[in-house]
């Protein structure tokens, strides 16, 4: 099945749900044009936050991602609490609920290095293009290989833009 | 807290590889010679709701493709 990123984003977002979108997504809003099938997201680990994060996404029937039918899954603040990171299938698509992650650590610090997006007047964090290379980097996949050089080259790109951007107010000057 | 060097030398490079300006891996410099950047370079120009709208639009569009080709196969084409 297809995922729905804007529809989990924003169901999270509705619910003022914590969380910083990683991986491809992520990839995706810094200009990558890699395909990504599931959304990653850091959730904030408070009692409070992991209630959101429960009932938000209760509506969607998560379940754990292709585990066969009919296991004892039970979608509760107690499941969310006793584990740390999830590989769940919703009625929005695939969704990863990481608490922590190689190389970037959990949502406190991640935050910082992360920017505001606003998303049909939702505001979401979404990792910041030098940290997603960063926890890539960590992670040393051999098959983030190709991404992690995709989002070099927009890293670049970009600071062609930027530099390209400076420079009639440069000659003005 | 003292530790053996060698441990020493790995934490030193976790703190310079997340408190400092990234350092040019040569095995992604290799990759990097094949990216596309004429993709970036227009996905550069769209908004992050464009993006996304592409990505589901290709998602959707890979699954499709998937099942003619699967169609296709199994009558034998």
């Amino acid at each position: 099945m297809e995922t729905n990123f804007r529809g989990l984003i924003q169901t999270l977002g509705e619910a003022s749900v914590e969380f910083i979108v990683v991986g491809g997504v992520a990839g995706t809003g810094h200009g990558s044009a890699r395909l990504t099938k599931d959304l990653d997201v850091v959730y904030r680990r408070t009692p409070e936050n992991i209630i959101s994060l429960v009932n938000a996404l209760d509506p969607l029937r998560p379940y754990l991602r292709g585990a066969p039918p009919g296991l004892p899954f039970i979608w509760s603040n107690e499941t969310i609490r006793k584990g740390l990171n999830f590989t769940l299938v919703t009625s929005l698509g695939a969704i990863d609920l990481l608490g922590e992650i190689t190389g970037g650590g959990r949502f406190e610090d991640l935050k910082p290095h992360s920017l505001t997006i606003n998303l049909h007047g939702i505001d979401c964090l979404c990792l910041g293009l030098e940290w997603l290379i960063r926890v890539k980097r960590a992670a040393g996949r051999p098959k983030d290989f190709e991404a992690i050089a995709e989002l070099e080259a927009i890293l670049e790109e970009k600071a062609k833009l930027e530099s390209q951007r400076a420079k009639p107010n440069s000659a003005s000057q | 807290m003292l530790v053996p060097v060698g441990q020493n030398q790995f934490i030193m490079r976790i703190m310079f590889e997340t408190e400092t300006e990234l350092e040019p891996d040569p095995v992604i410099e290799a990759y990097k010679k094949d990216v596309d950047r004429t993709l970036i370079r227009e996905n550069l120009k769209l908004t992050i709701d464009e993006r996304l709208r592409n990505l589901e639009a290709l998602q959707q569009f890979a699954q499709e493709f998937r099942a003619a080709v699967r169609r296709a196969t199994e009558s034998g084409n």
